[in-house]
């Protein structure tokens, strides 16, 4: 990581906290401190066009059958692809499309893709600016898994980090969670985010965790709007000392979000702007 | 914000001169006044009117709305201390009028609304019923005009809203609310609006044309005519997920043609310059919007020749002086064909029928034609649908007899049959000039008070066999 990057995204980010200054300035009584974690250790801008850069990211190819999950566990309709038309980087973006369209018995085609053993860390702040797809039965996610040991260990032991979900038939509303033994699935720890004046759809907005020992914060933009601690957990904490690897991907159907109807237009694009990782000191 | 603030009230009909005078003192501010033109004032209806002047409200002059039909309501209100109340009337039994039907037009200078993306308000009503529109951009002029479509009310409070396909159009618009309510089954019934205003809504988004309903349409058009493009409007994404489409006045769109030398657009103009065939496709602002009208531009019905008055009765042209008819559709029961004598190209009048299983154009009493001393009928025909087989057009003629009247002394009718194999031939897409003598109707024994002209299609009936259900007619007339 050269200093010169880094400076320019401190930089900028310096401006987005004196906007936040701004705002939470006129209700000094609300005033927060959304995030504490300024050293960037790790970010991919996206500015090389072509496919995803190897050396951070990996993909996860199929309907999940050869993994032993078919419909990746939450009865997904779409086949994932590492091909240009699902995952592409241009215009300076990261662009994962959700198509309609036969494929290898699948409804609809779409990409995922991993960090998984290319970059994994303990604690840090991971955020990423991203436009969301929308429509009936799109569901994007940025989101973590802790490492698997090699296989030895299985979700939901592993935890999962949840920092962005979206049902694409609500545009306003984001979800983030935490998934570990005892409060997984539907029983995952959650809580939403609900923008009262724009759209996740229509406009880039940044979604991040900071996630420290005992502790994950959430936040949108410059909103923290959730922290998440052991106490809040109906089951062992599973964060305090694992690794875990970053994913985007966008879904189609499947149990999160229902299934496309009539009115679900496609193709439907997903746009990462950048991804940040911090450490915690 | 000062400036702004500044220019608003500068344009303000009710207080403009007195605070132009006050604030002609801050002299910083008149570098920027160039700019903005027109009020951007984003109410219209809180606790009472705003800004619209003092001569503002229109109802339909069309003699069927009811002229009295809001009230500044103070028991009810949303927010603030009052509403408007709109009552609809009965459909029958009330003097004044069998629906509620206005707009509300600023008296006075427009107001510039380019920094808002939907007119909004909220709505309860005594009942559920299902209004026929909202909307806005309605004045003398319609060029923007908007409106949402068939939209249920309840009796609880419901916000409506009213997407603007592109406010960089509305840059001095005076048609603030228009409406029309029709009676429930019949009955009337009241409901109220309040915080009726434009609104820039972030939550409001994935705006999609469309022209032709979103489809691809077909149809045909004459030379010389300017074509009216339907069915356009957009659909948008509210906050919550669901869509909502608005029509829209096609002036919002620019339009395009696959082939300017038979159809020459000009933005939102769409003129039929020569024959042959073009597809008209649209773009609001840089979008595409979906659907399509090929249309293929065909000549008008040709001139019937110059004839002796004495020679010639004519029904519909333009060649000849016409006889009184009392209606070209008689919207008959039973009946499901739309439209009659509607279109006029730069002075020649075609009729039009649509959905047409049978239709019948009525001469009645003092009406009724002597066609006695006349030979031959004479009528141009042309079918838009594509044909199929088993497709018929049969053209009767109904005669009273001598005493005027249906029953009574006979009543003789008689009746031609046209499909693709008889002489002439039923063709798609071009005009069949019929001249048929008198003796081809058979049946038709008398003819000194024809009454009717009865077209049957079998159209929209789908277990008979036609499957026309689109016709232009021109130049009917008996002559000898």
């Amino acid at each position: 990581m050269n200093y010169k990057n880094k400076k320019s995204v401190v930089s900028k980010y310096a401006f987005l906290l004196a906007l936040s200054l701004t705002i939470v300035s006129c209700n000094p009584d609300e005033e927060q401190t959304v995030v504490t974690f300024t050293n960037l250790v790790w970010q991919d801008n996206f500015s090389t066009d072509g496919a995803p850069s190897a050396n951070s990211w990996t993909y996860d190819i199929g309907d999940g059958t050869a993994q032993g999950i078919p419909g990746w566990g939450n009865n997904e309709l779409q086949y994932y692809t590492d091909r240009p038309e699902n995952v592409v980087v241009e215009d300076g973006m990261l662009k994962i499309t959700a198509i309609q369209e036969p494929y290898m018995g699948a409804g609809y085609t779409s990409a995922k893709i991993l960090t998984k053993g290319l970059f994994e860390q303990t604690y840090g702040r991971f955020e990423a600016r991203i436009k969301l797809p929308w429509g009936q039965g799109l569901w994007p996610a940025f989101w973590m898994l802790g490492d698997d040991s090699g296989g030895s260990v299985v979700w939901p032991q592993i935890g999962e980090i949840d920092i962005m979900e979206n049902r694409g038939d609500q545009p306003t509303v984001t979800h983030g969670s935490v998934h570990g033994p005892g409060y997984s699935g539907g029983s995952a720890i959650t809580k939403s985010y609900e923008l009262t004046d724009g759209r996740f759809d229509t406009e880039f907005h940044v979604f991040g965790i900071e996630w420290g020992p005992n502790y994950i914060n959430y936040y949108v933009d410059d909103v923290l709007y959730n922290q998440i601690t052991p106490a809040d957990v109906t089951g062992e904490w599973v964060f305090n000392d694992n690794p875990f690897y970053m994913i985007l991907n966008v879904a189609v159907g499947g149990s999160f979000s229902g299934n496309p109807n009539a009115n679900t237009v496609f193709p439907q694009t997903m746009y990462v702007d950048y991804v940040r990782v911090y450490s915690r000191d | 914000m000062k400036t702004i603030k500044f220019i608003n009230k500068k344009n303000s009909l009710v207080l403009g001169l007195i605070l132009l005078l006050t604030v002609g003192c801050e002299r910083e501010l008149s570098d920027d006044v160039v700019s903005a033109t027109f009020s951007n004032t984003a109410e219209i209806f809180t606790d009472n009117f705003v800004g619209l002047g003092s001569n503002f409200y229109f109802p339909y002059s069309d003699g069927f709305a009811k002229p009295d039909i809001f009230e500044v309501d103070s028991e009810v209100s949303y927010v603030g201390s009052s509403s408007l109340r709109i009552d609809v009337p009965n459909e029958i039994g009330d003097p004044g009028g069998s629906y509620a039907g206005a707009f509300f037009r600023i008296d006075g200078a427009g107001r510039d609304l380019t920094e808002y993306n939907a007119l909004t308000f909220w709505v309860k009503s005594t009942g559920a019923p299902f209004i026929q529109s909202f909307g806005f951009g309605q004045s003398e002029v319609q060029d923007f005009q908007t409106s949402i479509s068939n939209f249920q009310l309840s009796t609880t409070w419901t916000k409506v809203t009213i997407p603007i396909p592109d406010a960089s159009r509305l840059t001095e618009e005076k048609g603030m609310f228009w409406l029309v309510a029709l009676p429930d089954n019949g009955a009337g019934y009241s409901f109220w609006i309040d915080e009726l205003k434009f609104e820039n809504l972030g939550g409001l988004g994935q705006l999609r044309p469309f022209i032709s309903n979103g489809q691809d349409v077909t149809g045909i058009g004459f030379e010389g005519e300017t074509l009216s493009i339907a069915g356009v409007g957009v659909t948008a994404n509210l906050a919550n997920g669901q869509d909502v489409s608005v029509v829209s006045s096609p002036n919002f769109f620019t339009f395009t043609s696959s082939n300017p030398s038979v159809a020459a657009t000009n933005v939102s103009e769409v003129s039929l310059v020569g024959g042959g065939t073009a597809t008209i496709t649209a773009q609001l602002g840089n979008t595409d919007a979906a659907g399509s009208l090929t249309v293929s531009s065909t000549a008008l019905a040709p001139t019937p020749p110059a004839r002796d008055a004495a020679d010639v009765i004519s029904v519909f042209s333009d060649a000849y002086t016409n006889v009184p008819v009392n209606h070209f559709n008689g919207y008959w029961g039973g009946s499901t064909t739309q439209g009659q004598d509607d279109i006029n190209i730069n002075g020649n009048n075609i009729i039009k029928f649509t959905e047409i299983n049978y239709v019948g154009t009525e001469f009645l009493g003092a009406n009724t034609i002597d066609a006695s001393q006349m030979t031959h009928f004479h009528m141009d025909i042309l079918i838009e649908t594509p044909l199929q087989p088993g497709d018929f057009l049969r053209i009767g003629l109904q005669d009273l007899g001598a005493d005027n009247a249906f029953g009574g002394a006979p009543d003789r009718f008689g009746a031609i049959t046209l499909r693709s194999n008889t002489t002439p031939a039923l063709i798609n897409g071009g005009w069949v000039s019929l001249d048929v003598p008198f003796s081809s109707f058979p049946g038709l024994s008398t003819r000194a008070n024809l009454a009717q002209i009865v077209y049957v299609t079998d159209g929209t009936v789908g277990f008979l066999p036609g499957s026309i259900t689109s016709v232009f007619i021109d130049n009917i007339y008996f002559y000898r």
